[in-house]
């Protein structure tokens, strides 16, 4: 195979797998009884016209969300949801406060006073316009309403009571009108933010998602590495022209990506029909033959230790692709190695310490054995310099340092917040620590103690005294 | 009395005081004409009376028109000592809608006033007249030709009698067009009134000429009947007022040969003239014929104390004008015309070709924004176009959802909702009892009603108010409702109470003014208001001005205002209401206690009738709801759930507990037991520490050694860990952010010093991670 045609392939396969990675919102596996009840519930809703609330439980980055986007998505194959739904999304963190929602809310309806994106009046009018708006549902004959509210628990607590909440769930208690509200939310706890007269709105059903319910973590984290790094297997068929193999590549098999995918991301997914089906073909048992090797699942096995997010074991093969280049074109083992370790174990404190310079570091020392005699209290400068000096003079090797540099240096841990300002609870206070000359303010030290001890094993041309005083408080 | 306070009056009488015989108490001296501002009326006169009740009391459009039937002074009264008995003129649109007899639909004109004669107070303050006005008096036939245009000029066709306290009817205001109609069409019962167009279908034609009547049966033709009312012709300030309807038409006269007929015009008018002097000339009426006016003038006692014939008060009038002819039976006015008719006339030729159009004129043109727009008009989403859009006032769109392609099929199944309210009974009569002594009584009050959620007490008052709604004996009543959730900020909710009452909205500034005026001062034709607020407690802000403002519009008797608080918490005016909400709340209090298993199982069996549940099943959610809330919601919600869970089976026991698992929000178990295994260690060390100490907060160091002992005992976590070790603190604390996410943990972000507390039972912790081995 030519240089140029490897060159072109790989980069047609490190974009294909990009967008399969990061792009692809709508395959969802598993938990096949809870996407099942939410199938059901906007099924109902929307052909015979019920109201429903439900709410989806479950921690970040298990496919809460996915699950909705596929539902919506084979829905949208079953009925015309153009003209018989309106779906409106709300994000707890977008949304913040009910003027935001609501405006946004009377836009995705396209209600009378919303023009294009923008609505009008005041936040009393639209409430009590969006209200009668929606009571107007009564006789069934208006669309159905699909209210997908991501963040739930953003919207307890936002505003002086949950009118938002309370409304929405009251229209679906008197089945006011056709129409569907759906929480998403990742704590556990959220039915205890909701007040009382909500909550006795709310219908009181709860579809918990958890990850890896039914198989091993291990197992399950293979199969996303195979599910997301295998290209599509193009057809032994070969008579077909290109075009009917892209049909089938793109339209047949099971793990291609969806005609939406590629019109969300503005690609042309023709420009993938140039894919050579051998180089896919050996791509694909390269792919294979990873997943067989023990390194990689012992660091899959790692990963699955800490981490059952599949949402960061998609950003660790975002990372693996990326690598990708005509110089490399196949996945190298010490890369999803290293990937996985950077994820999992990221000791930025423990390297930010060990970027310092050895004065910040005797200083940062000094603090520590200061606040462990003095059990936590805050220290100043003079402490700290009292302390450091104690050390310097007793060792004789060490460079003696002028106070102003001193000073210079305990400023620097200052700004990389590794020794932080003490809070003054009271009002008054703060204008007394301002007044303070600099040299006597008080600090706390901002690193746990063990990330010291760990920066200090590994610093390199770390001189053994600070080594010994950083083990031992006695000088 | 004039001469005492001459200057200090707002009123200054024009007339001696006169007699009167109603007059019981010597503390009221009656008079026969006044002076207030720029008014000048006496006895007999119409007068706009601002209406405190309206949008816009002091324009046109706010007021009512009244003829004036005494004035008096009243000297005990230092508030408002200038008082007037009225008649009431109401407007079309204030009359009700739907209590009418009438089966036909009446048209009405754009300055059409109907004689009301429902129970209203007639006694009112001078100083809320707002103008003269003038009040003429036709036939029901006279649709388009009479109309008085210019300003402050009425027509009156009908007037509104109670037959029973709700029950109201139309009939012709005048009285020769009512004794027409009773001797035409039903000769033996004659207190029926008879609709306008049945009168027309049934008189076929009555033709009067200048001195014969005829009227003939089963012809199409119009009915050619015509009161002429001498216009008024010294200026507009005397009053001009249409006689009041004397002049008979009897069965037999009408039919009689036409010389017979003169006669018995004059014999009706002579029988008349003892208390009111008849000024009617009933004269055949020409299309080329102009509008012709009587002098309608109702001589007050004090002015003819001896009871004057017609012919001589007519001589009287006509000599003053100047130009009239003597006779007034006979009077026919020529084309020169007295003073008001230019405007008239002009009026006229414009109307004469579209005469036709009228009815359909008056309907086209909405009077008060009160009209809504057609609803449920289906607006495509591309109709609005930004460049045609200037300014949208939400105030003036109709609330409509696009409406959908596809209709369901079962439409009918969410619009039957079922009205029993089982287990309410008490509740529901103490409502009601209450609501209808209030309303029967005249007089305002507050009721609080408290309990949980979900146990009916919204839907018990609406029951309530829609029963008592329907209950003829009771006075009509309007009915205001708040939701103190379905508002943005408390004081939305005067705009709320205002938009419902007078239909107009406004800012709350001045909602709240114009209700203010509204409760605070008597009306004269007020209606009862019941109002109820619904969550209370969410319309409490600091100051509490709209909860005391509305209570203390229920203080006041003369309001009519019955307040209905409905809220939550038993003990909401103790402890959250200010002592003078409070106080004004009252102490009529009614508690909803929440549904037992009993009450519950009779709404789930009432609710769901029909649907294919196990009694047992349906004793099993009863119970499990009523042991922790009685909210009846929830366990309606668990039956559905259950019957979802069943399908086409029956819902039994199985289901139902399935349905409760689902319900039961606390999922910490499955939670810790799908949590990654270093995830679980975290939680395992911070459970152990927690009972080690006893105190449910731990750091993130102490958590972190008792991890190191735990792995150290649990060996190798995963095959490639290099050491047997716990995770490292900087893992440790992204594991514990992700359970605090969870919230399994609370953490306290301390940079250094991370707390961590325990926010499940280490029990549960326990029980979740003893059976899995890493």
């Amino acid at each position: 195979m030519l240089n140029s045609e490897i060159d072109k392939q790989i980069k047609l396969i490190r974009k294909y797998l990009k967008l399969k990675i990061v792009e692809d919102n709508i395959n969802f596996r598993g938990h096949e009884n809870e996407r099942k009840h939410v199938y059901d519930i906007f099924m109902k809703s929307i052909q015979q016209g019920e109201s429903h609330s439900a709410l989806i439980i479950g921690p970040r980055g298990c496919g809460k969300t996915t699950l909705i986007n596929s539902v919506l998505y084979q829905v949208s194959n079953e009925v015309d949801m153009e003209n018989d739904v309106i779906v409106v999304k709300l994000n707890g963190f977008l949304h913040h406060e009910e003027k935001v929602a609501l405006k946004s809310i009377t836009a995705q309806m396209q209600l009378e006073n919303a023009v294009g994106d923008r609505v009008f009046g005041t936040f009393a009018e639209n409430l009590s316009f969006l209200l009668s708006c929606l009571m107007s549902g009564l006789d069934r004959r208006c669309r159905t309403m699909i209210f997908i509210l991501e963040e739930f628990d953003m919207f307890c607590h936002s505003g002086r009571t949950q009118t938002l909440l309370y409304n929405l769930f009251d229209i679906t208690h008197n089945k006011q009108a056709p129409m569907c509200v759906l929480g998403i939310t990742n704590r556990l706890d959220v039915m205890e933010l909701l007040e009382k007269r909500v909550k006795s709105r709310f219908s009181h059903r709860h579809i918990f998602i958890f990850p890896n319910e039914n198989e091993m973590p291990v197992q399950k984290l293979i199969d996303v590495f195979v599910q997301c790094l295998s290209m599509p297997k193009s057809r032994k068929i070969k008579k077909a022209s290109k075009k009917s193999t892209a049909i089938k590549e793109t339209v047949n098999l099971e793990f291609s990506l969806r005609e939406e995918i590629f019109e969300k991301c503005n690609i042309d997914s023709r420009q993938f029909l140039d894919l050579n089906s051998e180089f896919i073909e050996s791509w694909n048992s390269h792919i294979q033959s990873l997943v067989e090797e023990e390194r990689v699942v012992d660091y899959l096995e790692k990963f699955s230790y800490f981490v059952v997010n599949e949402q960061i074991f998609r950003n660790v093969l975002f990372q693996i692709v990326s690598k990708l280049s005509p110089k490399k074109p196949y996945i190298d083992p010490q890369d999803i190695i290293l990937t996985i370790d950077n994820t999992v174990t990221p000791e930025h404190r423990v390297k930010l310490l060990q970027s310092l310079s050895i004065l910040e570091l005797s200083l940062v020392i000094a603090m520590m054995h200061g606040m462990e005699i003095f059990d936590g209290q805050p220290m100043n400068f003079e402490m700290v310099l009292h302390r450091y000096t104690k050390f310097a003079n007793e060792n004789s090797s060490t460079q003696s340092v002028p106070r102003p540099v001193i000073l210079k240096a305990f400023e620097h841990l200052q700004s990389l917040e590794i020794i932080m300002p003490i809070r003054n609870d009271s009002s008054s206070g703060d204008t007394t620590t301002s007044r303070v000359q600099k040299e006597y303010k008080l600090y706390t030290l901002a690193v746990p103690v063990e990330d010291i001890k760990e920066a200090v094993k590994g610093f390199k041309a770390l001189p053994t005294e600070i080594q010994h005083w950083a083990n031992n408080s006695v000088v | 009395m004039s001469k005492r306070r001459p200057t200090s009056k707002a009123v200054t009488w024009l007339s001696g005081e006169v007699f009167n015989e109603n007059n019981v108490s010597n503390t009221f001296h009656y008079f026969s004409k006044f002076q207030f501002k720029d008014i000048i009326a006496e006895v007999g006169d119409y007068v706009l009376v601002s209406n405190a009740d309206s949008a816009e009391p002091d324009t046109e459009e706010g007021c009512d028109a009244a003829k004036i039937l005494a004035l008096y002074e009243d000297h005990y009264n230092k508030h408002d000592p200038f008082r007037a008995k009225v008649q009431w003129y109401s407007k079309v649109n204030d009359l009700p809608k739907k209590n009418l007899n009438n089966k036909e639909q009446l048209d009405f004109l754009d300055k059409e006033v109907v004689e009301d004669h429902r129970p209203f107070n007639t006694n009112v303050s001078i100083e809320t007249f707002y103008k003269r006005c003038y009040i003429n008096f036709v036939l029901t036939k006279d649709t388009a030709r009479d109309l008085t245009i210019s300003p402050y000029h009425y027509i009156c066709r009908y007037r509104l009698v109670s037959i029973t306290k709700r029950k109201i009817a139309l009939e012709p205001v005048l009285e020769e067009e009512r004794k027409a109609l009773d001797l035409l069409v039903t000769p033996k019962k004659n207190t029926t009134p008879k609709t306008p167009s049945s009168l027309v279908k049934r008189m076929g034609r009555v033709s009067i000429s200048d001195r014969n009547w005829s009227v003939s049966k089963n012809d199409g033709t119009k009915l050619l009947l015509k009161r002429a009312i001498l216009s008024d012709i010294n200026d507009k300030e005397l009053p001009k007022a249409p006689a009041a309807p004397n002049v008979t038409e009897t069965p037999k006269s009408a039919k009689k040969i036409n010389n017979k007929f003169e006669e018995i015009i004059s014999m009706e008018l002579k029988e008349n003239s003892d208390d009111e002097l008849p000024t009617l000339i009933i004269r055949q009426h020409i299309q080329t014929t102009p509008k012709r006016k009587t002098p309608a003038r109702k001589p007050s006692l004090s002015e003819t104390p001896k009871k004057t014939l017609l012919f001589e008060e007519e001589k009287e009038y006509s000599t003053r004008s100047g130009r009239k002819i003597k006779l007034p039976a006979t009077y026919c006015e020529p084309e020169v015309s007295p003073v008001k008719r230019t405007p008239h006339r002009n009026r006229k030729v414009s109307e004469t070709s579209d005469d036709f159009e009228m009815t359909p004129r008056t309907l086209r043109t909405p009077r008060t924004p009160r009209v809504p727009k057609t609803p449920k008009t289906p607006r495509s989403s591309f109709a609005r176009t930004p460049a045609s859009v200037k300014r949208i006032l939400t105030s003036e769109l109709t609330p409509t959802l696009h409406s959908r392609a596809h209709s369901l099929d079962n439409i009918n199944e969410f619009t039957n909702d079922c009205r029993s309210l089982p287990g309410r009974e008490k509740q529901l009569d103490e409502i009601m009892s209450f609501v209808k002594t209030k309303l029967s009584d005249s007089v305002s009050g507050c009721m609080y009603i408290s309990g949980v959620p979900g146990t009916g007490k919204t839907a018990t008052v609406n029951t309530a108010l829609k029963i008592l709604k329907e209950d003829i004996d009771l006075p009509d009543f309007q009915l205001v409702e708040v939701n103190g959730m379905r508002i943005a900020e408390p004081r939305q909710a005067y705009v709320q109470i205002y938009k419902q009452l007078t239909g107009k909205a406004v800012v709350w500034e001045q909602a709240c003014t114009l209700l203010e005026k509204r409760f605070t001062k008597p009306g004269p034709r007020r209606v009862p208001t019941v109002l109820v607020v619904d969550e209370l407690d969410a319309l409490c802000n600091r100051r509490q001005d709209v909860l005391y403002s509305i209570m203390e519009w229920a203080a006041h008797n003369s309001a009519l205002l019955t307040v209905l608080a409905v809220a939550n918490t038993m003990d909401l005016p103790e402890r959250a209401l200010a002592a003078r909400v409070a106080s004004r709340l009252g102490l009529t209090r009614l508690t909803f206690p929440p549904y037992t298993h009993t009450q519950l199982q009779c709404i789930v069996a009432t609710k769901l009738a029909g649907a294919n549940v196990t009694p047992d099943a349906i004793q099993l959610i009863s119970r499990k709801v009523a042991a922790v809330s009685g909210d009846a919601r929830r366990a309606l919600a668990l039956c559905t759930r259950a019957l979802e869970i069943a399908g086409d089976k029956q819902a039994g026991l199985l289901e139902v507990q399935q349905a409760l698992g689902e319900a039961a929000s606390s999922a910490a178990v499955r939670a810790i037991r799908n949590c990654s295994a270093a995830e679980r260690l975290m939680l395992r060390a911070v459970a152990a520490e927690v009972e080690r100490t006893g105190s449910d907060e731990t750091t993130l160091s102490r958590a972190l050694a008792t991890a190191a002992a735990i792995v150290a005992l649990d060996g190798r976590p995963y095959k490639c860990a290099a050491n047997i070790r716990a995770p490292t603190p900087t893992q440790a604390q992204t594991i514990c952010s992700r359970l605090a996410a969870l919230k399994l943990l609370l953490l306290e972000p301390k940079p250094s010093e991370p707390r961590l507390l325990l926010n499940v039972s280490a029990d549960d912790v326990h029980y979740a991670t003893k059976q899995i081995t890493v």
